[in-house]
């Protein structure tokens, strides 16, 4: 499966963020989509999902043009994301959250081990009352063991505890061997660099830079351009 | 309109002569249906320019008109000044109201569900209070006008009637060309921005309701002389939504709109319900689903559109350069020990900034960190749960936003926030009018505003000043940018809080931004404090920069003392940016 | 003492009057967010199922399901032709609503003509129970407004289609983000707001007369019900409705019908007072 953003431009109200944003991501490659604070990733996440209204450029999944699907109508063509902020719905409970993504109650167990001991058997609790990181666990369990052959993860490590850090890296990496798409917004630059194949560069609501992980001078330019 | 008062005089003579000549039957339709109008017009002032949806209009305009029924069979010599009671009766109805009403500022929604759940209520009151109301047959036999010692004719009484009609609704229509009627476009296109400015648009919304509630009370008098009797069903679903759409029909937001809206669909109605009887009703439930999903904006101002006109000319005013607000020496403001949280996060951890001498600072850090909660605490937007807030010399702890604003704290909100159905003037004018803002003034001035150089060097410095007669709300981002900067110079602005000046701009324009509020903040001595991530801006704009981790302050000092403090490589190497 | 247990029953059979009235309402602005201004005369068209059945000489309990099912689909289309297009401008939901109540009045003259109908109540007769008699058919009422809301109940708290509803209304593009189809929800939910309209309707018929105006009765009280009992939360209606029948039956106890009016008026306004009132979705 193949996402491809092409000149993809979004916005708020008149505001615009994204101008002309073009990308693709394809099975079995983990692409770091890397930036600055208010360079628009975020924005990038919510229009390829659809949450926010395209304004200009298209989207394609497999060359069929999506850029004018709901959320759901992606999301059931295999399109699967994780968000910053507001992930979960915090006022129903963890199971509950489970159910609204399609999880029978016989799998919810298996979502909830993603991350060792941490959630287990945590499925009565009211979602809200999780901690921060514990909300992002989940969250990043639920778009990992939905199967979606494409992923887009919005800051996934955020708020992460290392060990968990790494074991999400690891997840993400046998995502990519069982031939799913990741692409993976983070600012975590060890972790970036450990898992990605390819680098993206986003500044001022323009890809700006990239080329493949494995090239020393596309990390050095990376790391530079996120220092300051 | 351009000159409401010779189209008024006009037509009240075209009024009077059509109800001198038209026949008795004619002349009767004319002035009820006026008097209707009148109604009409009144929603339009509070849902067409402030932006109150009333399903409640016939609220002031049934209880005027019960109280005139009752006045004129208790006192039949004394229904003029009966006139004046019924627009004060309704003028108190809608205070009350407006007043139980607004307080919480509910949202257009809920006040539409409420006026017509109130009216609806009134009409079952109405129909079981029998012994002030007549119950369900209502107050019958009213009298007609009486005055200089007699009962007038009916077609005496029908072209006063007409005429007293045209008459109020073009006190309206002068009234709204007012700068007030620039002011409540703008507390119905953007509220936060009228209170940054200094307007308390509750009572505001309250003052309009009032005053369209006098216009109602007066149109319900009019009306029941006109009729005759006065029933429960005043109050009843069937004319609480024809009102609307009248408006709806004709055109909200201008004044000929819903009369035409009135006059048109009445006489219609009057006229094709005799042929086609019940289909008429039908016709005019149909017309409601297909104004609402096909011409939502109304038949005038679509008709203006096709021939390339506005649905409201703008007006020009005159912006008079005054010298700006005088920098006394004190100090600028001072939070301390500032807490806010939400449950168990806390978004500020006793925070302490403060600003002695007027500078150019910015605050930065990680997302999350708190910055922006801070400046909403700074003026007024949000409150702190702990600590206090000094803003020049006063305490200002608890105050609401709008007494920040006339205190002399501006802002500037992070995505553009400008009054889109205002022209650019008019844009400033009412921001420089938000110093002080009595709507009772504010409806008898003339189209002046004193505005400070700091303002209109902003407007002349970005081209603005070449498009004063533009609409705002086609201007490009970076253009609404600028002109709210210059809208929160142009009040009392003794201090000015930016929030991300620089979003959407190219890193150009950013270097142009800082430059240009250099130059402000250096001519007129204006303290300024910006949040901002992009560092390009800050180091080119900034004397002093504090920088915000997690709810704390966690470095503060020059550009390059901060850059290199172990504290920000620490918070912006773990967080990002 | 008997005629306070009476005065008691009138209060109950109110109770569930204003509740089954109320919870297609709650349904579609407590939890939706659309200002459905045509919510009576769903009810209206209920109670014309009811005349229609009773009419072909049909047992008048047919008329629960069939009004269920023609509303249903009404609602459906409503939904499809309508809302859908204006679902994000509450100002417009309201007039276009308006413009439909309207419609759907003139509609039901045209086909019925303007005169009273009734429908005979199809049980005769009183029970004597608590020491006073009280009509069968109200208690019948009674318990078949109590089934209809508890399933209603029921089925929003614990099938996952409430759960939905609820996601939706709690956050509607994290909803879609999950995967559910928000439209079709809002389009089942919908119907399901119109049927509980039409069995309303249907069961309200043999106390009154049947008439194209009869839903505008409804409307003023279905709301007051809806804003007491608090929207975002289905059970709402229950507490609102509860609320309302005690303070209407108690104020006509002790006063009479105008104060208790003004009485659940002025509760409205108080409860708006200290509530933050945005009815969800209700803001674009």
């Amino acid at each position: 499966m193949r996402l491809e953003a092409a000149n993809l431009r979004s916005g708020y109200g008149t505001v615009p963020v994204l101008h002309a944003v073009s990308l693709t991501v394809s099975s079995g490659e983990i692409v770091a989509l890397v930036g600055r604070n208010g360079a628009g990733k975020t924005t990038l996440v919510k229009t390829i999902l659809g949450v926010l209204r395209a304004t200009g450029g298209a989207l394609r999944l497999d060359g069929v043009d999506i850029t004018r699907l709901p959320p759901s109508r992606r999301v059931r063509a295999g399109l699967r994301a994780t968000f910053q902020e507001r992930a979960l719905f915090g006022a129903l409970t963890v199971s509950d959250n489970l159910r609204l993504n399609g999880f029978s109650s016989e799998s919810h167990h298996r979502v909830l081990d993603v991350f060792g001991p941490a959630l287990s058997g945590r499925g009565a609790q009211r979602t809200g009352t999780l901690s921060g990181g514990e909300q992002k666990m989940l969250s990043a369990a639920i778009a990992l063991a939905t199967g979606a052959p494409l992923l887009v993860m919005d800051e996934p490590t955020e708020g992460l505890q290392p060990s968990n850090v790494a074991l999400l890296g690891d997840h993400i990496e046998s995502a990519r061997k069982a031939g799913r798409g990741v692409l993976l917004i983070e600012q975590h630059l060890e972790l970036a660099k450990r898992l990605a194949d390819r680098f993206i560069v986003l500044e001022k609501g323009e890809v700006v830079d990239g080329g493949p992980a494995s090239d020393s001078d596309v990390a050095a330019r990376v790391a530079r351009r996120l220092l300051i | 309109m351009r000159r409401p008062l010779g189209f008024g005089g006009a037509a009240a003579v075209a009024v009077a002569a059509a109800s001198m000549t038209m026949g008795d039957f004619r002349a009767g339709q004319l002035s009820l249906f006026l008097s209707l109008a009148v109604l009409a017009v009144s929603l339009d002032l509070v849902w067409g320019y402030a932006g109150i949806l009333s399903l409640g209009q016939l609220l002031p305009f049934g209880i005027a008109a019960y109280s005139t029924a009752r006045l004129a069979a208790a006192a039949p010599s004394a229904t003029l000044p009966g006139l004046l009671l019924a627009t004060l009766i309704g003028a108190a109805v809608a205070a009350g109201v407006g007043m139980a009403a607004f307080r919480r500022r509910p949202t257009p929604v809920v006040v539409g569900l409420l006026t017509l759940v109130l009216s609806l209520t009134l009409e079952q009151i109405a129909e079981q209070w029998r012994d002030v109301t007549g119950g369900f047959n209502g107050l019958t036999d009213v009298p007609r006008i009486t005055a200089f010692g007699s009962e007038w004719s009916d077609s005496a009484q029908d072209l006063f009637i007409s005429v007293a009609a045209v008459v109020v609704i073009t006190g309206v229509g002068v009234l709204v060309r007012k700068p007030i009627g620039a002011v409540l476009i703008g507390v119905r296109d953007n509220e936060r921005r009228m209170e940054a400015l200094g307007y308390d648009t509750v009572a505001l919304r309250v003052w309009v309701f009032t005053v369209g509630g006098a216009v109602a009370g007066l149109a319900g008098a009019l009306y029941v002389h006109r009729t005759g009797f006065v029933s429960p069903q005043i109050f009843g679903f069937a004319l609480a939504t024809n009102v609307v759409l009248w408006t709806l029909v004709g055109g909200r937001g201008t004044i000929i709109g819903p009369v035409v809206g009135s006059l048109a669909i009445n006489f219609a109605s009057a006229t094709l319900a005799d042929v086609w009887l019940q289909y008429w009703t039908l016709a005019t439930g149909a017309i409601f689903v297909a104004a609402v999903t096909l011409v939502p904006e109304g038949l005038v101002p679509s008709l203006l559109r096709m021939a390339g006109r506005p649905a409201r000319r703008s007006r020009e005013p005159r912006l008079l350069a005054t010298a700006p607000a005088a920098a006394d020496g004190s100090a600028v403001f001072e939070a301390a020990a500032v807490y806010k949280s939400y449950g168990f996060f806390k978004v500020l951890d006793r925070v302490t900034l403060t600003m002695d001498e007027p500078e150019l600072r910015c605050l930065i850090g990680p997302n999350g960190a708190g910055k922006s909660t801070l400046l909403d605490i700074l003026c007024g937007q949000q409150d702190c749960q702990d600590g206090s807030i000094t803003m020049l010399d006063r305490d200002c702890t608890g105050l609401k936003a709008w007494e920040f604003a006339r205190h002399g704290v501006s802002r500037k909100f992070q995505s553009p926030q400008v009054i889109d159905s205002l022209s650019v003037a008019e844009n400033i004018a009412v921001a420089a009018w938000g110093a002080d803002p009595s709507p009772w003034r504010l409806s008898v001035t003339s189209w002046e505003a004193r505005v400070p150089q700091a303002s209109l060097r902003i407007l002349e410095r970005t081209g603005l000043d070449a498009r004063l007669d533009s609409g705002a709300g086609g201007l490009s981002h970076g253009d609404k940018q600028w002109l709210e900067i210059a809208m929160a110079m142009a009040g009392n602005c003794r201090v000015l809080l930016l929030d991300e000046p620089t979003a959407g701009m190219t890193a150009s324009e950013s270097l142009a931004a800082a430059e240009l509020l250099r130059e402000v903040h250096t001519d007129y001595r204006l303290p300024v404090l910006i949040v901002e991530h992009d560092m390009a801006f800050i180091r080119a704009v900034a004397d002093r920069v504090t920088v915000l981790a997690r709810g704390s302050l966690v470095a503060d000092g020059t550009v390059a003392e901060v850059e290199s403090a172990p504290e920000v490589v620490a918070v912006y190497g773990g967080v990002g940016d | 003492m008997d005629a306070l247990t009476l005065e008691l029953l009138n209060g109950v059979s109110l109770f569930a009057i204003l509740a089954i009235v109320a919870l297609g309402l709650g349904i579609v602005f407590g939890l939706m967010g659309v200002i459905n201004l045509a919510h009576g005369e769903f009810v209206m068209l209920g109670a014309y199922v009811a005349y229609v059945v009773h009419a072909n000489g049909l047992n008048h309990w047919l008329s629960l399901p069939l009004a269920a099912v023609a509303l249903f689909v009404l609602g459906v289309v409503i939904e499809v032709g309508l809302i859908r297009r204006i679902h994000r401008q509450p100002e417009l939901t309201i007039l276009a609503t308006f413009g439909l109540s309207v419609c759907l009045r003139q509609i039901a003259e045209l086909v019925f003509s303007k005169d009273f109908q009734s429908v005979p109540n199809p049980v005769p007769g009183a029970t004597e129970a608590f020491g006073v008699l009280f009509p069968t058919y109200r208690y019948l009422l009674i318990a078949i407004v109590a089934v209809v809301v508890a399933v209603t109940l029921l089925a929003f708290t614990r099938s996952r289609f409430g759960l939905v509803v609820r996601a939706i209304v709690a956050d509607r593009d994290l909803a879609e983000s999950a995967g559910i189809r928000t439209g079709v929800t809002n389009l089942c939910a919908f119907g399901v707001g119109a049927a509980t309209a039409g069995i309303a309707g249907a069961l309200v018929a043999p106390l009154g007369a049947v008439e194209p105006q009869a839903g505008l009765a409804y409307l003023p009280g279905a709301f007051l019900v809806v804003i007491v009992g608090g929207y975002n939360r289905l059970w709402g209606v229950a507490v609102g409705a509860l609320v309302v029948a005690a303070v209407q039956t108690g104020v006509i106890h002790f006063y009479d019908a105008v104060w208790a009016q003004i009485a659940s008026l002025a509760l409205a306004v108080m409860v708006l007072q200290f509530r933050r009132p945005t009815p969800a979705g209700a803001i674009a």
